[in-house]
């Protein structure tokens, strides 16, 4: 982390980068909760050895062990939603992902991965958006899921190259691009009336029967694009 | 059942609050990890290790309710130890109902009984009254004994506002260190008169 704040900091030509999104000054109070909730353990453990429970030792004990750890809940918390939303938390799994960060960061990537991660859509989140549905559901559901990869990745029961589980949802694609311009002037993607297609919108016709290949992973069959 | 016994009428409030330092220091330590080295299975841990954060609030607050309470009530069977020697003394016992024995543990292992207290009887204050003196003997009950323990707090405000208390307690704990600087020093000698009340 520290180096990467430091990389940070030195930006580009000497020219300092914005330092300061929610999860970072998030990871920062986090830090320096954790080390004043230990001091105020340790100098009560120092200072009133052996009368912990009496006077003013209680009220040291309120700041370390209800005030601070009360400030880290929220804190700790956020920062652990937030950091796992990031394209290097997921990439943090080497043996099963490598091939996806590959895939996302090919010069030449042909793949809609590729496309969205170097077209900076979502930067730092490109996995988190394309893969979370809409709404507080899909974040408890990406999160579940994300537990679910991370325990498999831990024991070491998955299958290489990672399949679906399930057909990628439409609704996953049409949360940023309904409504768009380019979107909707493609007429396969509208109905009569310049509406969404129903067939997109209830997944009759995927959005991945005609655009593929998601990702592109060496060894996997290479799908190839359809007429639309 | 003996662990929890011990538990219930030892000196509780002090392992409670020092659970709750645990649970929550090794929160904290997690989330030291967790956020310098970013790494998934640390920063997952610590999310898991979140509730640790509550149980420890909840014990502490426990904690802080219940030690304010000046005066407590204890049980003790035949034999058990109410404190041991060397161990550091904050409390002051006053004897319910029932008999307790004084005994001075030597190097060797061994140990002498220095006095038996009774019902009326106190003890546990020269630790408290001479600070960061341990307990200078263990205290076994010899029958079963119902023993109230008095806050630290609560003491200090009576021995500070009562002359007549002060002294009371100085004529009561010099015979108790004089039989005691005996026993350390040489042979057996027989117990002494019982300070006056």
């Amino acid at each position: 982390m520290f180096t990467e704040v430091w990389h940070q900091m030195r930006g580009v030509h000497g020219v300092f980068l914005e330092w300061g999104t929610a999860l970072e000054w998030n990871i920062v109070f986090t830090f320096v909760l954790c080390l004043l909730i230990l001091c105020c353990i340790g100098a009560s453990l120092i200072v009133y050895r052996g009368r912990q429970t009496e006077g003013n030792a209680l009220w040291l004990h309120l700041l370390g062990l209800c005030i601070f750890p009360l400030f880290l809940l929220p804190f700790g918390n956020f920062t652990i939603f937030e950091y796992s939303k990031q394209e290097r938390f997921c990439a943090s799994c080497h043996a099963s992902m490598d091939p996806y960060v590959r895939d996302l960061t090919a010069p030449d990537g042909k793949s809609l991965a590729a496309t969205h991660y170097q077209d900076r859509f979502a930067p730092g989140e490109e996995c988190y958006t394309c893969h979370a549905n809409y709404g507080v559901h899909g974040t408890f559901s990406a999160k579940l899921l994300g537990l679910k990869d991370a325990w498999r990745e831990l024991t070491g029961t998955y299958t290489v190259p990672i399949k679906m589980s399930l057909p990628f949802p439409n609704a996953l694609c049409l949360k940023c691009h309904n409504g768009a311009r380019k979107f909707m002037k493609e007429d396969s993607h509208t109905d009569p009336g310049g509406v969404v297609a129903r067939d997109l919108l209830t997944d009759k016709t995927l959005c991945t029967d005609c655009h593929v290949p998601g990702h592109l992973i060496p060894g996997r069959p290479k799908a190839a694009m359809k007429a639309s | 059942m003996a662990p929890i016994q011990e538990l219930i009428r030892g000196d509780w409030p002090a392992r409670v609050l020092a659970a709750a330092q645990v649970m929550i220091a090794t929160v904290a330590v997690v989330g030291i990890a967790a956020v310098v080295t970013l790494n998934p299975y640390i920063l997952l841990g610590f999310g898991a290790a979140q509730g640790l954060i509550v149980i420890g609030i909840v014990l502490f607050v426990i904690v802080a309710m219940l030690s304010q309470r000046a005066m407590v009530l204890e049980e003790f069977s035949a034999g058990q130890i109410v404190f041991r020697q060397g161990d550091p003394g904050h409390h002051v016992y006053v004897i319910r109902s029932g008999t307790v024995e004084l005994i001075a543990e030597k190097a060797d292992g061994g140990g002498e009984i220095i006095d038996r207290l009774g019902p009326g009887d106190h003890f546990g204050d020269i630790a408290l009254l001479r600070r960061n003196l341990p307990r200078q003997f263990t205290v076994k009950a010899a029958t079963q004994a119902h023993i109230f323990r008095i806050s630290p707090s609560g003491f200090v405000q009576l021995y500070a506002s009562l002359p007549e208390f002060r002294e009371y307690l100085r004529q009561r704990e010099e015979p108790h260190l004089r039989r005691l600087a005996a026993v350390r020093k040489g042979p057996t000698q027989p117990l002494g008169p019982k300070p006056p009340k």
